[in-house]
């Protein structure tokens, strides 16, 4: 049990916590085992949803005979049936998410965005839902189809460890790549700091949003990323285009960096809640346990 | 500028350490591997030149603030007097003066062979140096200063003028100035300065008084000095700084072998008519230390008459005699001229204005005409008009008479007369007064002296000048009364004052009086109880003069006593409207001079040239329609000529010193240093050469300003400006988003980490 590659990710106190939370998915679902969440199909289940009338080929005993007492005509009961969730993890693995700040102790936005998806993963094969994993820089680079098999958690892990950043964000084209891999109902959740151009990811959430899907989005960001804390004299190099390096004064820079970032912030706040995505900001400097189950109480209340 | 911590300064080399760093921070800066570029891009691009900017600027101001942090420890100080700004401003009352000494040449300060004496003089005189120096003095002021000209020759003349490049254009006119003006009056100039410097509101307030220090000048000035300075300084708080600038330590003259000057210039008669024969007599002096021959010129207006060469012992006088004879009346410049060189070129000429006149006929009316010698009503103004004639048996009186009696009086008879003087005659029949009403208006005199055998009754029944007759009032009867003549000038008489000081020994027992009722006779002079004596009724272009009491001794003693011959002669005159003789004038007088006016004509205004050749223009006033105009012309400061001309219409008059203020002027003696010191101490005067020691004087009364506050106010206005630019770069502390996790600030430490 020491050996399986989520205890590289999780410690045991994320677990305690993680352990005690249910994901339960917003819009109807469509999974190929029973489970916690509702299905688009009718079913066998104690949840009574309506009546309609019998037509030949019916089962005898879903006739409502009580109902045909009362009315004299023969009415089938119908239930919801009950499924289990098919969520797809998407991990940004771009350049720009191997930032490591001063304030992250040492963590990177990559290995952040690994540990809240081992947490989210676990968390969700553990309530019997099938999960999927999918990395991606400018294209995608790993699939995993979801499963809702315990092993399956451990094929996730060691994809995740095996993830490396590197290259630029082209999260338009990935979003768009995904329709193919998430052609039924689901999840989505995107871990990704969301840096390219506005349009196209707006433009690719809209079409998922519109194929069904269900999107999380969790933004994760540097705390120096967002207030650019730098004083001294700096010579900044990309991430992502190695060619590309400015020698700024920072100080003087500052003001009209928190401008853009926030301008940028509120874009896609905006387009997320048009779009009815959850869009959660994730700083590295906090722990991802308290960002997720923050999340799920939110959810849950909502 | 100096400093007072000089070594202090050298702190201002810390300029270079924010350089320094700057330059180093330039070459040093840390390197991190990014993410967000493309907010950071897009920040670059919108703020790179502003930016650029703005550390350039940081980086100056950096760079001033030690400058002027270790100028302002330096403590500097302005020593330039004119920049010290208006704290030090000054008022200033210059007392200049220009009288006749003043126009004395300098030396040139070269040493010359005695038989070049001439190079020995500088072109420039003493009131050229005073008004240089006074230039230089005016052009080196504080800011805010006011100053003021008072020319202290009589009569003084104040330039207040409020821009201080006026006065100094005025200066230099003043240096270039031959002409000079009366005695210097110390006492009226000091007044005027001191009246000004009281109006003054700088509180520093100086009196520089510029002069050769003629002895003449001086010697008998201080305690009328101090005595009017005394009065005008009622509030003690003022102080005023007295100093002395002397201009006279350049003495040519004792260089000089030659040094003469003309004292006066007379004539013999003292009138003269054309075809007649005038001798002039020119006093000159030798001041020089050797007998010379010098050559004496006689000009009348511009033409040289005569030449006379003439030897004058050393320290002596002589006269020259020089004859004359006018072809034409009028007023003629006649001037005596030494060809010689020596320093004071300004007292080897005179220069006097003498009127040409025919002798004036005057027809005297006796109403008491006796055989015995000087019983007849007229034989008194006879020999006070004609006295050379009567005395001598010689032409040369100004006047030429004629007795006849009333009923000899007829136009044809009128007509070659220019005055007629009715004596004591009873009454005139309504033809003679006729005959003389049109004698008047014609422009003739016409005198009417009264008597004991006047009836009065019958001079009322005379028609009023109102109503076209001689009378211009109610003659009231002949009365007993005791008393005398209010002496008085007026333009009827110019009497020295010693004729006017003669009338009080005169004693009347009897006289008639006038109630003047015509509003345009007026009384010439009174008697002691205000009843008018004299009055004078203009007829015409002439006018007709009442005397209220005899011309002979029958009233008063005055007929016998000396004063009635220039009382009566200057009577006459009046009454032909004429003035014959010398013409002068004392700088600054008034000269009225009487004027002809044709009817229907347009004459313009009055022009005057003053002896400076300053032009002056006088409106004409016509009094409404009377065909005399009485002009009152300013004269000028200056000694000279001047002219005056209306129409076709030209007079002369001579403004000059009085025999004696020339002589007193001619006295070229100055006051030795100690003489000097002694009146500069009474006065509490500093006594200085030049403008440069005065200026040295006052500005050794102002240390400097020191000037370090100005930079460590530029100072402390840098700091302010570093911070705000400093602020400008720095960033802006907003409120994050809402979001489910709020960002947080960076912490001091973790920023120094970054």
């Amino acid at each position: 049990m020491l050996a399986h590659p989520l205890f590289r990710w999780l410690q045991p106190h994320d677990f305690a916590r993680v352990s005690a939370l249910q994901w339960m998915a917003r819009d109807v679902v469509e999974g190929l085992s029973g489970g916690m969440h509702r299905s688009r199909h009718v079913g066998a289940s104690i949840d009574f949803k309506e009546h309609r009338p019998y037509v030949h080929g019916d089962e005898i005993r879903s006739i409502d005979w009580k109902l045909f007492g009362k009315t004299d005509r023969l009415y089938i009961r119908q239930y919801e049936d009950e499924t289990n969730l098919r969520a797809t993890i998407a991990v940004d693995q771009s350049g720009s998410m191997r930032y490591s700040g001063t304030r992250s102790s040492g963590l990177t936005k990559h290995e952040y965005a690994i540990r809240l998806s081992a947490c989210l993963a676990y968390l969700l094969i553990a309530q019997q839902d099938a999960v999927g994993l999918v990395t991606f820089d400018s294209k995608l680079r790993t699939n995993i189809p979801a499963r809702s098999r315990p092993n399956h958690l451990r094929l996730i892990m060691e994809k995740l460890a095996a993830s490396q950043c590197r290259g630029e964000t082209d999260l338009g084209t990935v979003l768009q790549d995904m329709l193919s891999v998430c052609r039924r109902r689901g999840l989505i959740i995107l871990i990704s700091d969301c840096f390219g151009t506005m349009d196209a990811l707006a433009r690719s959430l809209s079409m998922l949003r519109s194929n069904h899907q269900e999107i999380v989005l969790f933004q994760v960001m540097d705390d120096d990323e967002w207030d650019f804390p730098f004083q001294s004299r700096t010579m900044f190099r990309s991430l992502e285009r190695a060619e590309e390096q400015l020698l700024v004064e920072p100080a003087a820079l500052r003001a009209t960096y928190r401008t853009n970032i926030e301008q940028f912030q509120s874009e896609l706040r905006a387009h997320c809640q048009r779009l009815r995505i959850d869009l959660i900001s994730a700083r590295t400097s906090e722990p991802f346990s308290t960002i997720v189950a923050s999340y799920l109480a939110t959810r849950g209340a909502a | 500028m100096t400093f007072l911590n000089a070594f202090l300064g050298l702190g201002a080399a810390a300029f270079t350490i924010p350089l320094v760093i700057h330059l180093l921070n330039r070459s040093k800066y840390q390197t991190l591997d990014w993410g967000a570029m493309q907010f950071l891009s897009s920040s670059v691009q919108v703020n790179a030149r502003r930016i650029q900017w703005k550390q350039l600027l940081l980086l100056l101001v950096r760079c001033i603030l030690p400058i002027l942090l270790a100028l302002a420890m330096a403590r500097p100080m302005v020593l330039a007097w004119r920049d010290s700004g208006s704290a030090n401003a000054m008022a200033l009352a210059i007392m200049i003066d220009d009288s006749m000494s003043m126009h004395s040449l300098l030396d040139a300060g070269t040493a010359v062979p005695p038989g070049q004496l001439n190079r020995a003089l500088s072109e420039t005189t003493r009131l050229a140096k005073a008004c240089a120096e006074l230039e230089s003095i005016l052009g080196q002021l504080p800011s805010g200063s006011s100053a003021c000209i008072i020319l202290s020759g009589a009569p003084v003349e104040v330039w207040a003028e409020q821009d201080p490049d006026r006065i100094q254009e005025r200066l230099r006119s003043l240096a270039k100035r031959r002409e000079y003006s009366g005695p210097l009056d110390a006492a009226a100039g000091t007044r005027a300065a001191v009246e000004w410097l009281n109006q003054r509101s700088q509180s520093r307030r100086h009196l520089l008084v510029v002069s050769d220090f003629a002895a003449v000048d001086w010697e008998s000035n201080p305690r009328a000095l101090v005595r009017s300075v005394g009065e005008l300084l009622p509030k003690p708080t003022i102080q005023i700084a007295w100093s002395f600038l002397d201009v006279s330590k350049e003495i040519v003259s004792e260089r000089m072998a030659s040094d003469f000057c003309v004292t006066s210039l007379e004539g013999v008669p003292s009138w003269v008519a054309p075809g007649g024969t005038l001798t002039l007599s020119a006093s000159l002096q030798n001041r020089g230390p050797e007998a010379i021959q010098v050559p004496v010129r006689l000009t009348v207006g511009v033409e040289e008459i005569e030449r006379q060469s003439l030897t004058i012992a050393p320290q002596s006088s002589a006269t020259v005699r020089f004859s004359w004879t006018p072809k034409t009346a009028g007023d003629t410049e006649i001037g005596v001229t030494i060809d010689s060189l020596d320093a004071t070129p300004h007292d080897n000429s005179i220069a006097r204005v003498l009127t040409v006149q025919k002798p004036i006929q005057v027809l005297l009316v006796d109403g008491e005409r006796r055989n015995e010698a000087m019983r007849s009503e007229s034989d008194y103004l006879r020999v006070a008009l004609t006295p050379i004639a009567l005395m001598r048996g010689q032409p040369g009186d100004l006047f030429e008479t004629r007795v006849v009696t009333a009923n000899e009086c007829s136009d044809a008879l009128l007509a070659s007369f220019q005055i007629v003087v009715c004596c004591n005659v009873p009454d005139l029949n309504n033809e003679q007064r006729q005959s003389m009403h049109r004698f008047a208006t014609a422009g003739g005199g016409v005198v009417i002296c009264l008597g004991d055998r006047i009836q009065v009754d019958r001079y009322n029944q005379w028609e009023t000048s109102t109503a076209g007759g001689l009378r211009p009032g109610t003659l009231g009867p002949r009365e007993d009364w005791a008393g005398s003549i209010s002496p008085s000038i007026n333009p009827m008489f110019e009497l020295s004052s010693s004729v006017l000081d003669a009338l009080s020994g005169v004693r009347y027992e009897h006289r008639n009086t006038l109630l003047i009722e015509d509003p345009t006779a007026w009384s010439g002079m009174n008697f002691t109880d205000g009843e008018p004596w004299l009055v004078s009724l203009p007829i015409g272009s002439g006018r007709c003069v009442w005397m209220l009491s005899s011309c002979d001794d029958g009233d008063s003693n005055l007929p016998a006593r000396p004063a009635f011959v220039p009382i009566m002669q200057q009577l006459m005159r009046y009454a032909s409207g004429d003035r014959a003789g010398w013409r002068s004038l004392r700088p600054g007088q008034i000269w009225q001079q009487a004027w002809t006016i044709p009817p229907d004509s347009s004459l313009g205004s009055l022009q005057v040239v003053a002896p400076n050749s300053k032009l002056l223009e006088i409106p004409v006033d016509t009094n409404g329609g009377s065909p005399l105009w009485l002009s009152d012309i300013p004269t000028s400061r200056e000694v000279g000529v001047i002219t005056a001309s209306l129409g076709d219409q030209a007079h002369r008059m001579s403004v000059e010193l009085s025999p004696a203020e020339r002589i007193r002027e001619l006295d070229r003696r100055l006051l030795s240093e100690n003489q000097r010191m002694e009146l500069a101490n009474e006065l509490g005067a500093t006594s200085l050469e030049d403008a440069a020691g005065w200026l040295a004087q006052v500005r050794s009364q102002w240390s400097g300003r020191e000037l370090w506050t100005w930079f460590w106010f530029g100072a402390m206005a840098m700091f302010l400006l570093e911070i705000g630019i400093q602020q400008s770069l720095a960033p802006k502390r907003r409120a994050g988003p809402s979001e489910s996790v709020q960002p947080r600030s960076a912490s001091p430490n973790q920023r120094g980490a970054a």
